[in-house]
């Protein structure tokens, strides 16, 4: 905490996954994470940070986009510095491109990015995750979003549904019955 | 008594089948230690690929077997009590199925499907409600109605769903919309188009009439009544207590007092629309100064375009005393007169934006001397569309004496327009970005009210780009013609859209369109410049179908500098000027340059 400047910029944290990968990376994009910026800060980090709720492909890529935006940051700073303010619009629309680009998984892959972010603490990737789980929500039927989480269950469903109608149905047709025969008969009782 | 009726039941169908009676398991594989109820619900359920007209058919039978009319009652109420216990327990069964199966596809816990969904309209919300039992319980969770936008094209939005969704946000309320906005995409855009909207000229009402009694209960239709807003004021005030934003669209029973009683509940509003709400103008502002200091954003519409004449001096006076914050007003449609509204233009010091359209009434008087240290100087926006009343030569001699540094736009209607070009010439209104000398009735001429031309003469339009290339000019006439830029046909020109693609479109800096006006007036043309020289110019060439009212580019002497001319749509040429619809520059103003041609 009390190193030069020097010193944190080349500084490397090692972080390893629940199922053992190791990866290297600066401080800089380590402590994207909320949670390992604490840890660091609290000097409980000296070796290695254990993550043991993160697999080594979701750290990998929560690595990828925490590098990706730490860079543009960077280039950002830069370019206000020296006043070019259009190149600077251009990283943003590529970062927008990368974030769009980066959601681009399956559903169990986005799911366990969203767990991860939400345990690493990283509110960027935790909203952009998130957004899109919404988005694939957004504008759908309650049947809609139930297929889109069951596939055989609907047709179970469906079945179960199919026999409960028929049973109705026969239930409402006998109750006619009962009616047209008691009219009939207190109609023939009442002569 | 009815287990053993029930032993006996299958005994007397089961052979009757016409179904191969067989099935899948053999008795022996079947547990000799279930319950024999188990056993006889199992090998019904087996029945349940059978038709229906078998079963009845059995069923019938059954009950002409019972000798005596109370037996065949006992069958068919047994039956109908046994047939909807096993419905329900089905139901229940697929509800729990589809919840732990939800829970192994969804693996997100509550509070991040909380967090996901509290990222989603409030339709999409109660829709993910219905799905399963666990979503249901996240969507119940406060932070997912922070932002309730219950407005639709047509209503179907009654109180009691207002009432529990401001129930369900509680103190994390923090925007509100509700009404009735015929068309969305015009809401969105800010434009100038009115979105009052009376159900009687709807013909998308379906089932809903006005002579229906039962509306006034609130419960069963769809009608939002004068206590709509109440829940705002309920539980001693929390759910208005934070809210920020308020836009209430054509809520036809809303009245002065319900309307007053929420406003005052909500003391941290910061942006309130009114549109096509029965309320007086007065009273309105009256609330609002009393209650929400902390207001920047006021934009009411009227419902009875013109005749609300309510306005007083006192309460200009209280309301530009009590919310010194306010940026951006807008009272469409309502009496106005310029003493009242110089009151409000001079009074807010931090004014931004201001629109007066469809006023009756005003003059433009109000403008006189404003915009320096008096007061009006942040003013960047002003619209003044389709005031009547407002008196050109008047006008445009106060605007010209009056200095606006901060002026970035200025619409306006009946201005003669080379005067103004003039005085902007003079080197006024330093900062002006855009100009719309839009007119539905066509520009007056110098000394005749009544004499309406289309083509105004724009000769010193030249010498202006010269001098201020970052002008945006936008003339918009109504008239049938179209015209014909490079990538864009003229069929996109007469959609009938709003044509919101076309301004997203709008990725090069050079032309934006203006929409077909929605009325199209037939007008007396002259067909433009006489003196221009048109010859080589393709683009002028393209258009031989001339618009009325358009106007022809005109060359400098060194052949170097086209200057815009202005189609009778706005369409900008690609002279490097930038043309904003009118009613869309509330989006970013897109720098203008001029650019070259050889």
């Amino acid at each position: 905490m009390s190193s030069s400047a020097a010193e944190n910029a080349s500084k490397k944290i090692t972080l390893r996954s629940s199922d053992g990968e190791v990866f290297e990376v600066e401080e800089a994009v380590a402590i994207e994470s909320q949670t390992i910026k604490h840890m660091i800060e609290d000097d409980c980090a000296d070796n290695v940070i254990p993550l043991p709720n993160v697999t080594g492909k979701i750290l990998s890529k929560v690595i990828e986009y925490c590098k990706r935006h730490v860079d543009a940051a960077a280039s950002a700073s830069a370019a206000k510095a020296d006043d070019k303010l259009a190149s600077a619009s251009v990283t943003d629309d590529d970062l927008k491109a990368f974030d769009a680009d980066f959601v681009k998984v399956d559903q169990a892959t986005l799911f366990d990015l969203i767990l991860a972010a939400n345990y690493l603490n990283i509110k960027g990737l935790l909203d952009l995750t998130c957004q899109t789980v919404a988005d694939m929500i957004k504008g759908k039927t309650p049947e809609e979003i139930e297929r889109h989480s069951t596939s055989r269950m609907t047709s179970l469903l469906k079945r179960k549904r199919k026999s409960e109608e028929r049973t109705n149905g026969l239930l409402s047709r006998t109750a006619t019955k009962i009616m047209k025969f008691s009219v009939l008969s207190s109609s023939i009782g009442g002569i | 008594m009815d287990t053993s009726l029930l032993l006996h039941r299958p005994a007397a169908p089961k052979p009757k089948l016409k179904r191969p009676c067989c099935s899948p398991f053999p008795d022996s594989t079947r547990n000799p230690n279930q319950n024999p109820l188990d056993a006889l619900l199992e090998s019904f359920l087996e029945l349940s690929d059978s038709s229906a007209i078998a079963l009845d058919l059995s069923f019938d039978r059954v009950l002409e077997s019972k000798a005596y009319d109370s037996d065949k009652n006992d069958v068919i109420e047994r039956a109908w009590r046994l047939g909807s216990a096993l419905t329900e327990a089905a139901k229940r069964s697929a509800r729990r199925r589809a919840s732990m199966h939800n829970a192994v596809v969804w693996a997100l816990p509550s509070d991040l499907t909380i967090k996901v969904f509290s990222m989603l309209d409030t339709q999409s919300v109660c829709h993910a409600a219905a799905t399963c039992s666990f979503f249901h319980k996240c969507a119940a969770d406060p932070l997912c109605y922070s932002n309730i936008d219950l407005t639709t094209v047509v209503p179907k939005v009654n109180n009691m769903v207002v009432s529990t969704m401001i129930q369900r946000a509680g103190k994390v309320l923090r925007s509100l919309k509700l009404g009735v906005v015929p068309c969305p995409t015009v809401a969105s855009l800010g434009s100038s188009q009115s979105l009052v909207y009376s159900m009687r000229n709807s013909s998308d009402t379906s089932g809903f009439s006005w002579n229906d009694k039962r509306s006034r209960q609130g419960k069963e239709s769809f009608i939002l009544t004068r206590s709509c807003l109440a829940p705002l004021i309920a539980d001693g005030g929390a759910p208005g207590a934070l809210l920020r934003r308020l836009h209430l669209y054509n809520i036809e029973r809303m009245d002065n007092t319900a309307f007053g009683a929420a406003v005052s509940a909500c003391p941290s509003l910061l942006d309130l629309e009114i549109v096509g709400l029965h309320v007086e103008l007065r009273q309105t502002l009256e609330s609002v100064s009393r209650s929400c200091p902390l207001i920047e954003r006021l934009f009411f519409e009227s419902s009875k375009t013109g005749r609300d004449d309510s306005l007083k001096l006192p309460t200009c006076n209280d309301l530009v005393t009590n919310c010194p914050n306010l940026s951006s007003l807008a009272l469409r449609g309502f009496k106005l007169h310029d003493v009242k509204v110089r009151v409000l233009v001079k009074g807010f010091r931090k004014l931004k934006f201001v629109d007066f359209s469809t006023s009756y009434s005003i003059t433009g008087d109000f403008l006189r001397n404003l915009g320096g240290s008096i007061g009006g100087s942040l003013l960047e926006v002003l619209i003044l569309r389709d005031c009547m009343h407002l008196r050109e030569a008047q006008y445009t001699a106060k605007v010209a004496q009056g200095t606006y540094p901060c002026l970035l736009e200025y619409l306006l209607d009946m201005a003669e327009v080379s005067r103004l070009l003039s005085s902007i010439l003079a080197g006024r209104f330093r900062n002006l970005r855009h100009l719309d000398v839009s007119n539905r009735e066509g520009l007056a001429s110098d000394d005749d009210w009544y004499r309406r031309c289309f083509t105004p003469s724009f000769m010193s339009l030249r010498e202006l780009l010269e001098e201020r290339p970052n002008l945006c000019v936008l003339a918009d006439f109504p008239a049938e013609g179209s015209f014909v830029e490079e990538p864009m046909t003229s069929s996109d020109l007469n959609s009938d859209t709003n044509s919101p693609s076309l301004s997203s479109s709008r990725t090069s800096d050079e032309y934006v369109l203006a929409s077909p006006s929605d009325s199209s007036y037939s007008s007396d043309q002259s067909s433009g410049n006489e003196d221009t020289p048109s010859s080589s110019y393709p683009i002028h060439e393209e258009s031989s179908d001339e618009p009325h009212g358009y106007l022809k580019p005109q060359l400098d002497s060194s052949g170097q500098q086209l200057v815009t001319a202005v189609s009778a749509w706005g369409c900008a040429y690609s002279y490097g000027c930038t043309f904003v619809l009118p009613g869309q520059f509330l989006e970013p103003i897109i720098e203008v340059t001029t650019c070259n041609y050889g």
